[in-house]
């Protein structure tokens, strides 16, 4: 005879609850999204779309700039993340790894930056960007993230640690260089940690709207965050269209992690990560 | 190891492509033609305006106009940040409340001289408007539109409570019964069985629909016209000292909470206090208000969440002494440090002649900054079925304008949390009243 697992049962409809909250607000959306505008507002979110229509898509495609905006979302985030996995791994092992003076000083420095709300920052850094004349440029949007964050570099460095020192220990033996054993020997080991860091990379930098609001003017680098928040009016919002706009937004985001949720995972059980 | 060269080598191209493509803006490498910035925060208005504008370049083939538009929270976060880097739009929609800060950073141009050069007829626009923009013989600005607050209801609403429009005109309120208003109000409140505000059974606690639904994060759209109806002044004069503890503010305060307490006819505050309240067009649109005070420039917003025919709008009600209402307008400013003056200036007289804001009117957007194009705006609504002349009559009746202050910043940022608490019944209008008047003169110098 089997007992009935309590306890198991109990520990699903926690973790069932805890996925219908994160999850259902997304599918609201894209419920949302298929609905004509008068009943977006008139019923509930959940009250599946019917008749189901994809006007709202075909506006939003048709009247704004939307395949611009999500081309140009792609190359910022897809450029802030190729940038921040080479730049977070050199310094991640520079941290980690070689033996300088002021080594953890300079860690335990940087690594406090990350308490300076980004709102402090925000002026000079855009003085900075207007000497250098990068105000509404590509490279004005990029440069502030793609060597690397302290977040990153931090999330990096620790999973270098827990690799054995032996390893390295015997590669050097062997003949190789700083750049050998980074290259041949430690990043090998740490694709879970590094598809986790572009992940969580591609996604923020995909969801950042303060910095390319105060950075880029034109249609020419108008990110998809900008897009969708100037449809919200000052009193008003389209929300038939911001709901259309957010499902399209949504998309790469899930692709992304579709083909890294293996890695991550992983990454996650590794380290003992919570 | 050449797997990470080639990497780096990647990102370096696509860095050094990027800069490539994205300084192609600069206006004088690209054989004289200039490209002015026009930043401004209404979707709803930007199609008509860009269709004007796109004239305005063919008649000025060395003027190209990028319009920037963000979200009015978004728009105030750029644009302070860009100012302050000294980096702002040529040309940008400005606003009362922000207006006093600029005129004394020195951010905006004097037009005066530009006036005075060209031979601008400044008298197509309101007075009572412009003059707001002056600044000791200083112009910082030129009209670019007009609004006053109206009473917004659904048809549906109304015809289930058996009433017709006409039933809304010639409303009063008073500070100690409600008077025909609340009367009015209490039909149009309905609790899940069916039982009416003021009826015996009624229970408050299970409204289906109230009568009316209110949002004002500054007190434009609510108690402000109350105040105006009650015979209070907001300040002693135009750029003077506030006066809202002045028992005849604290009366119209009390009322607004009032129809929310005490009367029960108002969507309570839980719902609608800004900033995260959901947009009074949208509270009438699901049927949880019958009528909303709310301002012209949202009739677009009201006629996409109750389309053909779904709303009307009614008079604000009177009050002891008559009627009265809010009365604003934006206006079109030039940017001090625009390093194409004469170009912005080009564009600032076109944003605000008469050609551009009838088209604008006619796509029935806002109200025109010139008056004699009122009609133009009316008629394209009355095509739709819906009689907006009411905003016109109040603007010509007694108007409150929106207060000049230096003390915008503060008055702002403390009326939001004071009068939020107000609405939920955790602070007296009294209590209230002495608050605000206090730290926001505090802030004056």
């Amino acid at each position: 005879m089997k007992k009935i697992p309590i306890k198991r049962i109990a520990l699903y409809l926690a973790l069932f609850a805890g996925a219908v909250v994160s999850v259902a607000p997304y599918l609201m959306t894209l419920n949302s999204a298929f609905k004509e505008p008068s009943q977006v507002l008139t019923t509930p979110a959940w009250e599946p779309a019917f008749p189901v229509t994809l006007e709202n898509f075909a506006q939003v495609w048709s009247q704004y700039d939307m395949a611009g905006f999500l081309l140009h979302s792609l190359v910022y985030a897809g450029v802030v993340t190729a940038g921040q996995v080479v730049f977070s791994t050199m310094a991640a092992y520079a941290f980690g790894r070689m033996s300088f003076p002021g080594r953890d000083a300079l860690f335990w420095g940087y690594l406090a930056t990350m308490m300076v709300p980004q709102i402090v920052t925000l002026v000079p850094l855009f003085l900075i960007m207007r000497e250098f004349g990068l105000i509404d440029t590509y490279l004005g949007l990029i440069l502030p993230t793609a060597f690397g964050t302290p977040y990153g570099i931090f999330l990096v460095r620790q999973y270098f640690r827990t690799i054995p020192k032996d390893l390295e220990s015997a590669a050097r033996i062997d003949g190789a260089g700083t750049l050998t054993v980074l290259v041949r020997v430690l990043l090998p080991l740490s694709r879970p940690i590094l598809a986790t860091l572009a992940t969580i990379t591609f996604i923020t930098t995909w969801n950042t709207l303060l910095w390319p609001l105060i950075v880029t003017n034109g249609d020419a680098t108008r990110v998809v965050t900008l897009g969708i928040s100037a449809l919200k009016g000052q009193y008003s919002s389209q929300y038939h269209l911001i709901l259309a706009a957010a499902a399209l937004a949504l998309l790469p985001l899930v692709v992304i992690f579709l083909l890294f949720q293996r890695h991550i995972v992983r990454s996650i059980a590794l380290t003992g990560l919570k | 190891m050449t797997g990470k060269i080639a990497l780096s080598a990647v990102v370096a191209a696509a860095l050094l492509s990027l800069a490539a493509c994205g300084g192609g803006d600069d206006p004088d490498a690209t054989g004289g033609a200039v490209t002015l910035r026009y930043a401004m925060w209404d979707e709803v208005q930007k199609p008509p305006i860009e269709q004007s504008i796109r004239e305005f370049e063919k008649a000025h083939p060395n003027i190209k106009v990028q319009i920037e538009l963000n979200n009015w929270n978004d728009y105030w976060s750029k644009l302070q940040t860009q100012l302050a880097g000294r980096s702002g739009p040529d040309v940008f929609w400005d606003h009362v409340s922000y207006f006093p800060k600029f005129s004394k950073e020195g951010v905006l141009t004097d037009l005066a001289p530009l006036i005075a050069r060209d031979k601008v007829d400044t008298s197509v626009y309101d007075s009572k408007l412009a003059e707001g923009w002056k600044v000791d013989g200083k112009v910082y600005g030129l009209p670019k539109d007009w609004d006053t607050i109206g009473l917004f209801y659904s048809t549906k609403a109304l015809k289930e409570a058996g009433l017709t429009p006409a039933d809304l005109d010639g409303l009063t309120w008073n500070p100690s019964d409600g008077g025909t208003f609340v009367k009015t109000l209490q039909k149009l409140t309905v609790d899940e069985n069916g039982k009416h505000a003021g009826e015996a059974g009624f229970d408050p606690k299970k409204v289906k629909q109230y009568g009316l639904a209110m949002q004002a994060p500054t007190g434009q759209q609510d108690w402000w016209n109350f105040a105006l109806q009650n015979g209070c002044a907001l300040q002693d004069k135009p750029w003077g000292r506030w006066t809202i503890d002045q028992p005849a503010c604290v009366q119209a305060i009390q009322f607004v909470q009032d129809l929310r307490l005490k009367y029960h006819v108002a969507v309570p505050a839980t719902v609608t206090n800004p900033p995260n309240g959901p947009s009074l067009d949208q509270v009438v649109g699901r049927g949880e208000a019958a009528t909303a005070m709310d301002g012209s420039w949202m009739l677009r917003a009201f006629d996409t969440a109750l389309p053909g025919g779904g709303f009307g709008v009614a008079d604000l009600p009177a009050g002891p002494v008559g009627k009265g209402s809010v009365y604003n307008g934006l206006t079109e400013a030039v940017y001090a440090g625009t390093k194409h003056p004469k170009e912005a200036w080009e564009l600032l007289k076109w944003l605000t002649s008469e050609r551009h804001q009838k088209a604008v009117a006619q796509a029935g957007a806002v109200w025109p900054g010139i008056p004699s194009l009122n009609d133009v705006f009316a008629d394209a609504w009355k095509a739709k079925g819906v009689d907006v002349t009411g905003f016109k009559k109040a603007a010509e009746g007694t108007t409150m304008g929106y207060p000049l202050t230096e003390a915008a910043d503060v008055y702002n940022v403390k009326a939001l949390d004071i009068f939020n608490q107000v609405w939920l019944g955790q602070l007296s209008p009294q209590d209230a009243a002495q608050k605000i008047t206090t730290e926001a003169n505090a802030a004056i110098k």
